[in-house]
């Protein structure tokens, strides 16, 4: 379930990359537009992941420089979502006031990365990284959340696995990523395992008052896996242990087999359920 | 700055506060052109993926690693690296902080070391030691332990605090 | 010398490299620019293992750009293109064979890395796989593939009373080192005979400066090489060997190097970069990346099985161990490697018997060499896990279980060898004292959280192997001090230690010295910077080579002054006698004519030969790394957490305390993180995780809460002022204590690294299924 590079046939350098264009749009539809028409377009934000993404063989032939897109940046909540501009970096999000419509979201996020990444790294680029050791699809996974993509085609949604299977048209700008605010909605995110394993619980309430809620598991190698719960019972271990006979066999890598995975993902899950309150222990 | 850059184009910004105006390519990082600069070489490359953080160096004041960062980036932005540091032969009170302290070993990690430290008192002159683990967590030391480090930021917050800087 | 008070040893003050390294003025190897400088990079083999049918380099030749390109067609005119330390089997590039993933086939130098790698894309090699070796148990069975079919070169060094050495025992083994003392019937007297197999994971050096170097050999007649390279000399003798070129035609020079913890000995990127200068007639920079760093040099993952007879009282008589190095692909440094954990299995106690096998295991991954503790990082891990298990065994506390067998201050270690030169039942005794160990039992779990405690010892023999070493000090008219010597700064602040000797000796300020650049045309001879050997063999040499110069200079002031030597005293560049002062420079003007002059002292050292020395020469200290860690496991997840980690070295004299500090926690926090994560993960020959994003090194917050060291000062060592070497000794201890502490918190013993969650939930189900 995991993909290694080769050990480095030839070890690339920045230094291969030659000399592109760089375009600037100051709208989104300028940004559709430049992806639509340029050569081998590249949209680049905080630019944390090019030169690594570059290293491992991708190609530039044009950067899309996102840096004027003022509009998708910061978050906000538009109706019942909450909606978190692409360029939005990971320090601005966890100390924006809408991001707590979420409690244990500005937490959970002001924990990705360090703060050096924080202070550039966005949430668009960190998803759009497709590494699993990052964790915004983690938390977007639990939450229910999908991501707008703009093209030349239109507007679509994903969802973080489609996003993992690159399922956007081509040519696609991110611009958004939405959260739909269910009733009660909250995230605890457990990170004492990591990087062996991490896990995100979402919690809320439907339409006929009854809890609900979302675990997701994942390792630096592998992607989230979302397990559903049966809050039914008022039982953590029993709750965690039922969600878990979902997880599949294969979910292991070469850090962690399945066994641990599924014993230590189960006792996390346990403790958040009680920690948030939804079980007893 | 114009719409579109060409991939030869003209970059303009300050360093450690002196007009630099230079003949780049897009595909220059920032760590590169520092680095062909006389005195550009404290300015260190490790990983070149932005993770160990020895070529952080601060862009408006945000610390940033150079290696990831293309040159065109620091269009008429300020840029302060190590060597912008020292003023009149006077080492900043963060560079002695780590003098004094020993807080350094085979010194490839030390410049960015110290520009995160400078970030950070910039933005809290008191931080508490959590922060500054957290902070310092942003790079890698594999000389130190680390414990040196930590007692040179803490040294360095006291001195700047003292000096009212 | 009269008796003055200390003005540079042992102050807290700015170490002589501070001001350059914190204002980036430090010059790395890798900050060198030469005009025409061309830059070199490499292909490097897909496979594991796999014969070379055919490699087509034309396309690369052709490319605007390219100045040079290497494969084995032009290494054949190489006199003898490979080189190794005990043994020369690494070929400078690929001839007949890939013999790991990241194998070096090719090599290019062009105007810039984008055009070398470029052209290497063009480069055309057929491979036909072959099956790969990666398990140390299986590599020696018939049908297993071979790395090497033929013999390289090779030799066994001359060894003393008890050891031997042997090249290729077995299939895929290169080298054995075996040694034995006492009666191979000393377990049948034993109460118990207990055997336990330890397995040892593998971490990369990650040292932030890459491997690195510029050559330079547009003239025929002349190679200057500067190189981020931890042995300078070493490294000139085996270009001259593979070039054939006379020594005196070759400068090495080394710059500040920017981390090594033993990676950067012999050979690694020298002689790609001569070749490609020699062929394109231009200097030539090679830089690895990172990544390519992990597929340079490791350190040696370890199956260590060890059987120790022992008398119910707990006292220990016999210790037999067999020890598989995974050597990888190339010998590198393995046998010395092996050498000093065979020599290493025992520790630091008393024993009537031991003898122990230790084999290099050739696997098609990575080459494995010298790596902080240098063979006792492996042997610390197993013997200190082993006695705490024999101890609870038996019943008996594992300190007293320590206390009752360590080696007295002054007793061998073992027959022929030097005696131990620290009190080391101090050292067990500041750890208890500092951990709170006799407290342990008021340690509260909290729920399915268990704490406990535990100690470790971690023990090798310091200062490298017959280790001969050379300085010299120059004074000029007017006092300033020129301090000649091989010691590389590698971070550990060795220039600085040398130094302040000599500051100490000539009555003066350090500031007065300066450390001349390393460089094999004006450095006196060195065997290397490794084996905490800085300050207890070279600081030896430095040390002798200052007080000659001392004395030269108060012998001509006694003719001067026409007086009795031993009348007058240096200081301050000044005469002292009673109370007049005589400044030295109107003096030595008024003597040697107004031009003035330099006085030169040479010192040497190097333990006396001695075949009744296991391997030798006796060795020149010990070095000891005591440890104690106290942990919480988390026995729902398996998770460990060190809320408390504590070393301590015994640093003699600590010449600089702070650097000393330094060393033992940065040793230490390498220990820990090897402890619990860090290591490299192998799937069959390919490296899984060799990048810096996903090989994980500690950082700032992985530090346990309560992190402390303390350099004790016993006195009793052989270098200046009574110091000895340190640096690897804080690493020893740790996984062993953190080990044994997660046995005394949950009752599960882990003899295999790291300590991962997953180990120790497996661990606490294997035990509640008893």
């Amino acid at each position: 379930m995991y993909e290694v590079a080769q050990a480095g046939l030839i070890a690339a350098s920045y230094r291969d990359i030659l000399p592109f264009p760089v375009i600037l749009p100051e709208t989104v539809n300028e940004a559709v537009a430049a992806m639509a028409d340029a050569e081998a377009p590249v949209p680049y934000a905080g630019g944390t992941d090019l030169c690594g993404a570059v290293r491992e063989g991708k190609p530039v032939g044009t950067l899309v420089w996102l840096k004027r897109l003022d509009e998708l940046r910061g978050v906000r909540m538009e109706g019942g979502t909450l909606s978190i501009g692409a360029l939005t970096t990971h320090a601005e999000g966890a100390a924006s006031d809408a991001a707590g419509a979420v409690p244990g979201l500005p937490d959970a996020w002001s924990k990705l990365g360090k703060i050096r990444i924080r202070l550039s790294g966005t949430a668009g680029g960190n998803l759009m990284a497709r590494h699993t050791r990052y964790e915004m699809s983690i938390l977007l996974t639990a939450l229910g959340g999908a991501a707008q993509f703009a093209s030349a085609e239109g507007e679509a949604d994903l969802s973080p696995g489609e996003i993992w299977d690159r399922a956007e048209p081509a040519r696609a700008l991110l611009t958004r990523l939405s959260i739909p605010l269910a009733a009660d909605l909250r995230l605890d995110y457990d990170r004492t395992l990591r990087p062996l394993m991490t896990q995100a619980l979402a919690l809320w309430t439907d339409g006929a008052g009854g809890a609900q809620g979302r675990a997701v598991i994942a390792t630096e190698n592998l992607r989230p896996v979302a397990l559903d719960l049966d809050l039914t019972g008022n039982d953590a271990k029993a709750i965690s242990a039922a969600a878990y006979d979902a997880l599949p066999d294969d979910f292991a890598d070469p850090a962690s087999g399945n066994e641990w995975l599924h014993r230590a993902g189960a006792a996390v899950l346990a403790r958040q359920l009680v920690r948030q309150g939804a079980a007893r222990a | 700055m114009p719409d579109r850059l060409d991939p030869r184009f003209d970059l303009s910004f300050t360093l450690n506060g002196a007009p630099v105006d230079t003949a780049t390519t897009t595909a220059t990082t920032l760590a590169d052109l520092l680095r062909d600069r006389r005195d550009g070489r404290g300015t260190k490359l490790a990983c070149e993926r932005a993770v160990c953080g020895a070529c952080t160096v601060l862009v408006d004041d945000v610390p940033r690693a150079s290696c990831s960062v293309f040159a065109f980036e620091v269009e008429g932005s300020a840029v302060r690296t190590v060597e912008g540091l020292t003023h009149d032969g006077e080492l900043s009170s963060v560079q002695a902080a780590f003098a004094d302290n020993s807080a350094f070993q085979c010194g490839f990690c030390t410049a960015g070391m110290i520009l995160l430290t400078e970030a950070l008192l910039a933005r809290d002159p008191d931080p508490d030691d959590a922060t500054i683990r957290d902070w310092i967590s942003s790079n890698i030391c594999r000389c130190t332990g680390y414990n040196l480090i930590l007692e040179a930021v803490r040294d360095a917050a006291r001195r700047k605090r003292e000096a009212g800087q | 010398m009269t008796d003055m008070p200390l003005r540079t040893i042992g102050r807290p003050d700015r170490r002589i490299d501070a001001g350059e390294k914190v204002s980036g003025q430090a010059t790395y190897t890798a900050d060198i620019d030469l005009p025409g400088m061309l830059h070199a990079k490499v292909l490097r083999s897909p496979h594991g293992h796999a014969r070379i049918r055919s490699i087509d380099a034309a396309a690369a030749r052709a490319m605007p750009g390219v100045h040079a390109v290497l494969t084995r067609d032009e290494t054949a005119v190489i006199p003898m293109p490979v080189y190794g330390y005990f043994i020369k089997d690494q070929p400078i590039v690929a001839t007949d064979k890939v013999r790991y993933e990241g194998d070096i086939v090719a090599a290019v130098a062009a105007v810039d890395e984008g055009t070398a790698n470029r052209a290497l894309a063009a480069i055309r090699v057929e491979y036909e796989p072959l099956p790969v070796v990666t398990d140390l148990e299986s590599a020696s069975d018939p049908h297993a593939a071979e790395l090497f079919e033929d013999a390289p070169v090779g030799i066994v060094p001359k060894y003393g009373q008890g050891a031997s050495g042997e090249l290729r025992p077995r299939r895929n083994v290169c080298y054995r080192f075996s040694y034995e003392t006492g009666p191979a019937d000393a377990f049948a007297d034993c109460d118990h005979v207990f055997e336990d197999v330890f397995h040892f994971s593998r971490m990369h050096h990650f040292h932030l400066e890459p491997f690195v170097c510029v050559a330079d050999w547009s003239r025929e007649d002349r190679i200057e090489l500067w190189t981020s390279c931890q042995n300078p000399f070493p490294v000139r003798k085996e270009i001259a060997r593979i070039f054939g070129m006379a020594e005196n035609r070759i400068a090495v020079r080394v710059p500040y190097i920017g981390g090594g913890f033993g990676s950067k000995n012999n050979c690694k990127t020298e002689p790609i970069a001569l070749a490609l200068s020699r062929i394109a007639g231009r200097p030539v920079r090679f830089c690895l990346t990172l990544e390519e760093g992990f597929l340079t040099n490791t350190q040696h993952a370890a199956i260590l099985k060890v059987k120790t007879g022992v008398m119910q009282d707990g006292t220990l008589i016999a210790r037999d161990s067999e020890i598989l190095l995974d050597s990888g692909a190339y010998s590198d440094g393995s046998p010395l490697v092996a050498e000093k954990a065979g020599y290493r299995i025992p520790g630091p106690y008393r024993y009537k018997r031991i003898g122990t096998d230790c084999y290099c295991v050739m696997t098609n991954t990575a080459p494995a060499g010298p790596f902080r503790g240098f063979g006792g990082t492996q042997t610390s891990w197993a013997c200190e896990s082993q006695i705490d298990m024999i101890a609870h065994r038996l019943g008996i506390d594992p300190y007293e279980m320590r206390r009752k067998n360590l080696i007295d201050l002054g007793e061998p270690f073992v027959p022929g060898e030097s005696g131990m030169d620290s009190d080391l039942r101090e050292g067990l005794d500041l750890v208890v004292r500092e951990l709170g160990y006799r407290r342990r039992d008021e340690l509260k779990d909290d729920g399915p959280v268990k704490r406990g405690m535990g100690l470790a010892i971690g023990f090798k023999d310091g200062g490298g192997v017959n280790k001969p070493a050379l300085a010299r000090v120059k004074v000029s008219t007017n006092g300033d001090i020129f301090l000649q010597c091989g010691t590389a700064e590698i971070g550990q602040g060795a220039h600085t230690a040398l130094s302040s000797v000599v500051a100490e000796r000539l009555g003066t300020d350090r500031a007065r010295v300066r450390y001349m650049p390393v460089d094999t045309d004006h450095s006196p001879f060195d065997q290397g910077t490794n084996a905490s050997s800085a300050i207890s063999v070279m600081g030896q040499a430095v040390d002798r080579a200052t007080l000659a110069v001392r004395r030269q200079i108060l012998d001509f002031a006694a003719e001067m002054l026409d007086c009795p030597a031993d009348e007058l005293e240096l200081v301050d560049w000044e005469i002292r006698r009673g109370n007049e002062a005589h400044p030295l420079a109107p003096m030595i003007m008024g003597y040697y004519g107004g031009t003035g002059w330099e006085f030169v002292g040479e010192g040497f050292h190097k333990a006396e030969n001695s075949h009744a020395a296991p391997l030798e020469a006796p060795c020149v200290f010990w070095e000891i790394g005591w440890g104690g860690a106290q942990v919480a496991v988390d026995t729902e997840t398996g998770k460990v957490t060190v809320e408390k980690l504590f070393v301590t070295g015994d640093a003699g004299r600590a010449i600089h305390p702070l650097a000393c500090r330094g060393q033992d926690e940065g040793a230490a926090l390498m220990g820990l993180s090897q402890a619990l994560f860090e290591r490299m993960i192998y799937d069959g020959s390919r490296l899984v995780n060799g990048d810096a994003l996903t090989y994980r090194v500690p950082l700032a917050d992985d530090l346990p809460e309560d992190f402390r060291s303390i350099t004790q000062e016993q006195g009793h060592g052989p270098g200046p002022f009574g110091a000895k070497g340190m640096g690897e000794g804080g690493m020893l201890p740790v996984a062993s204590a953190i080990a044994n502490a997660i046995y005394d918190a949950a009752g599960v013993r882990l003899t295999e690294l790291p300590l991962s969650p997953e180990r120790v939930l497996a661990a606490l189900a294997a035990k509640d299924a008893e």
